[in-house]
């Protein structure tokens, strides 16, 4: 072969190059940056779903007759609180970014509560940094076993 | 080109990784909508599950509820899974549907009821084949659902269909697993007079077998009970009586009156007028010298000598024990050494404290079935009927008042001899005969045949001797040739209803008591601890299950409790297992015929009765005694091991409960449900 006849690439097409990869990386990052977002969101919404499961928990499990009725907003859900001032505590894994609200209402008839509604709220950000408030919320009934 | 491999590959990378965000996504989100439907399911078993109970209790208390839920558990045969919503007052899976719907439009709860997974538990004929005795569960099944998301949870509840009465016992009047535990002749320690009043002492106990006038509940029609007396088979609908173990031996009691048991020879339709059933031994069963007429010296020789002929013939009368007349105080039976030194010796001369067949009143006889090696005895006076054939001597003998009579006294075979001399029993020369045992029989063995004695019959065989009576049988002879009911050891017992067997084979106290703690539903660690569980604001008892009370400090049960009013009242039948300890009775009273209670003693201990109120109860305590105590009343059937004979025994009386015989429908309405109040959750 002989030598002289090599020749290197020339500048345009170095441009055309990088050109046509700049435009084909343009929606792959787009792509990558949209799944990140997904998995933050992900990750908030099963965050908010424990949070969630985990407060139903601790109410249902209690005593009908310790189910006070009531609106119950975050800043007295808090790890450690009271629940309605009584005897029984709040626990709660740390969590960032989510609060926590329960409403618990008697349904009553022929005069007598036959169980308790409660639906518990949690309002969480959907991803870090981000403004959006996102909220999930889910509903249970406990039945009045001493009558 | 190169560029090009590098951002496709790139693509395919960042199309990868949106996917799996997208299905992770999406996988999350499918676990948070299945957790709210979980949530969702939980609530719909929370509001139902108090409506089911409460409909479910109904049918736990008996007739109330939905009958057709009733009708349901207790039909005989298997049960296949069924949804009982259309039963119940299932409006809750309208109230929870409203609920649903402030979750999502699309959320839904449904809540069935079910009543699945049975089975018939009690299977065995040689046991106890109970066809609508069953176990399963009661199934509350909420499915919630959000979101194409459903979950579904369970609440399971053991339930139990049991009879409350003691399986084959209820055929029963009185078992006693081991009879003869006192030696074959203990049960004969009452002393009574020949009218069969006793007059101090122990009493007797006496079963009635049937529906009688006096009955608390299910009282017999004194009519349709003497029609019914005329059936030979009747013992089929009549309680039966097991005595089991060794031979035992009652002597039978004297008399026709309150107490005697004279019946089972004498026609009593009259108690106030009774004579002996006159038994007259056919020509042909007598020694030849019956056959023609003898001449003999008459007993006036004294007077004048003279050779009489006369004709023989025999005759007996048949008797019960007593010791007492109205004139001298003791062995009044054995007067005039009619019987022999011998069976004074042996029988004694007092009667039994068991009277089997019931009591002397018209009406109170109650001829059953008894099984057992177990034998009456009963004295039987042999006469010797004498007929002189020469007119002037027969006018002479015939004027006498009262009639001459020649009993044929009873010896044994060492003191037999020829010369015995036969004569009236009162010594008087009457124109009768100087005989002499040998001018009538050759040997002692014709003797024997003739002489007055102690007889022994299998008991059963006396139904035989009363089927006589009731059916008014001319030329009856004794024992009777009706072959109804013989010896019975129980081996191969059958116990029916239509085309079921319930109970095959030979009945033991063991067995029973298997059949019976297989249908615990409840245990209870002290009686303290049942009391205060079991009886209502009213002190009464309101069982309506089977409870096994553990008692391991033996404590004596005392029924109602020390301080509680008698009798206890008996809302909600059931039955009660004590396993040790002894049971003391003070006064049961259930409130209809329809509920029934069992006392059941697995360990050994004692029965007893310490009141004269009446008991409407079976017992069953098969290796326990029953103890003296006060007289009583039970209403029921009584199983014992065996019964503590003495002189403190105060006796009483056993009434079959006709309705708890498992050969009749009325049976049916001692089934129990019970459902378990302990919760089992299953999650799907």
């Amino acid at each position: 072969m002989n030598n002289s006849t090599r020749r290197g690439l020339s500048m345009l097409e170095i441009v055309f190059s990088a050109g046509i990869l700049a435009l084909i990386m343009l929606p792959v990052f787009m792509t990558f940056s949209t799944g990140n977002r997904n998995i933050q969101l992900t990750d908030a919404e099963f965050r908010a779903h424990t949070a969630a499961i985990e407060l139903m928990e601790q109410i249902i499990s209690l005593p009908f007759g310790q189910i006070k009725s009531g609106e119950y907003e975050s800043d007295v859900i808090v790890d450690g609180g009271q629940f309605a001032d009584g005897p029984v505590l709040f626990k709660f894994s740390p969590a960032e970014d989510l609060w926590r609200s329960m409403k618990v209402e008697d349904i009553r008839r022929d005069g007598k509560t036959l169980f308790k509604k409660v639906t518990v709220t949690i309002k969480y950000v959907a991803a870090p940094g981000s403004d959006r408030i996102r909220e999930f919320f889910m509903k249970t009934l406990v039945a009045n076993e001493n009558l | 080109m190169f560029a090009v491999i590098i951002g496709t590959v790139m693509l395919i990378l960042a199309v990868s990784l949106y996917s799996f965000v997208g299905h992770q996504h999406t996988g999350i989100q499918s676990i948070v909508n299945g957790e709210i439907a979980h949530f969702l399911a939980e609530a719909g078993i929370n509001s139902s599950i108090g409506s089911v109970r409460e409909a479910i209790g109904k049918v736990m208390s008996g007739t109330s509820g939905n009958q057709q839920l009733n009708q349901l558990l207790l039909n005989p045969g298997e049960l296949e899974d069924i949804c009982i919503n259309d039963m119940l007052d299932a409006s809750w899976n309208r109230d929870l549907e409203e609920f649903a719907r402030e979750m999502d439009k699309d959320a839904s709860i449904k809540v069935d009821v079910w009543l699945r997974d049975f089975s018939i538990c009690e299977t065995a004929p040689t046991s106890w084949a109970d066809p609508a005795a069953k176990d399963g569960y009661l199934v509350i099944e909420s499915t919630g659902t959000f979101k194409n998301s459903s979950r579904v949870i369970l609440v399971k509840r053991k339930v139990r269909v049991g009879s409350t009465i003691p399986a084959w016992m209820g055929k029963f009047s009185l078992f006693v697993n081991d009879a003869a535990r006192a030696g074959e002749g203990g049960f004969n320690i009452i002393r009574n007079d020949y009218r069969g009043m006793i007059t101090d002492g122990p009493k007797p106990l006496i079963t009635y077998n049937h529906a009688t006038p006096d009955a608390p509940f299910e009282a017999g029609n004194m009519g349709d009970i003497l029609r019914e007396e005329a059936e030979k088979d009747i013992w089929q609908r009549r309680g039966w009586i097991w005595m089991g173990g060794r031979r035992s031996r009652l002597n039978l009691c004297s008399g026709a009156g309150d107490l005697g048991e004279i019946f089972h020879f004498y026609d009593v339709s009259n108690p106030n007028i009774f004579s002996p059933v006159k038994f007259s031994t056919p020509a042909d069963a007598l020694p030849d010298s019956f056959s023609s007429s003898l001449s003999i010296p008459w007993d006036k020789s004294s007077s004048s000598v003279r050779q009489v002929s006369y004709r023989f013939g025999h005759s007996f009368v048949l008797d019960g024990f007593h010791d007492r007349s109205n004139r001298k105080e003791t062995d009044a039976m054995y007067e005039g050494n009619i019987l022999s030194t011998g069976e004074k010796n042996a029988y004694s001369s007092k009667s039994s404290i068991l009277h089997l067949f019931g009591d002397a009143r018209k009406g109170y006889q109650s001829r059953t079935r008894v099984f057992g090696n177990v034998h009456i005895a009963f004295p039987r006076y042999a006469s010797l009927e004498v007929k002189p054939e020469e007119p002037d001597v027969e006018a002479l003998f015939t004027s006498v008042s009262p009639p001459p009579l020649y009993l044929l006294p009873s010896v044994s075979e060492n003191a037999w001899n020829n010369s015995i001399m036969i004569q009236d029993i009162m010594g008087r020369q009457v124109g009768g005969p100087l005989l002499q045992s040998g001018m009538l029989c050759d040997s002692y063995a014709d003797y024997a045949l003739l002489m007055s004695r102690i007889s022994e019959l299998p008991y059963a065989e006396s139904y035989n001797s009363m089927q006589d009576v009731y059916s008014n049988k001319a030329g009856r002879v004794f024992p009777s040739d009706a072959g109804i009911l013989a010896m019975d050891n129980g081996l191969n017992l059958e116990i029916s209803r239509d085309q079921h067997m319930f109970f095959k084979g030979r009945p033991t106290g063991q067995s029973l008591l298997q059949v019976i703690e297989n249908r615990t539903q409840i245990e209870i660690d002290s009686i303290n601890d049942f009391w205060k569980r079991f009886l209502n604001d009213r002190g009464e008892l309101e069982l309506n299950a089977i409870v096994s009370i553990k008692n391991s400090r033996q404590l004596d049960m005392q029924i109602p409790a020390a301080g509680k009013p008698q009798p206890m009242v008996v809302k909600g039948g059931g039955m009660i297992i004590l396993q040790q300890g002894n049971l003391v009775l003070r006064g049961i009273s259930c409130i209809s015929p329809a509920e029934a209670l069992t006392l059941v003693l697995a360990g050994t201990g004692s029965v007893s009765f310490s009141s004269t109120q009446p008991n409407h109860v079976n017992v069953v305590a098969p290796n326990a005694e029953l103890g003296y105590g006060s007289k009583f009343d039970m209403y029921g059937s009584l199983c014992v091991g065996s019964i503590y004979a003495d002189h403190r025994f105060q006796g009483g009386t056993v009434r079959f409960r006709p309705g708890q015989d498992p050969t009749t429908t009325g049976y049916n309405r001692y089934y129990k449900v019970f459902i378990d109040p302990k919760d089992s959750f299953w999650n799907e």
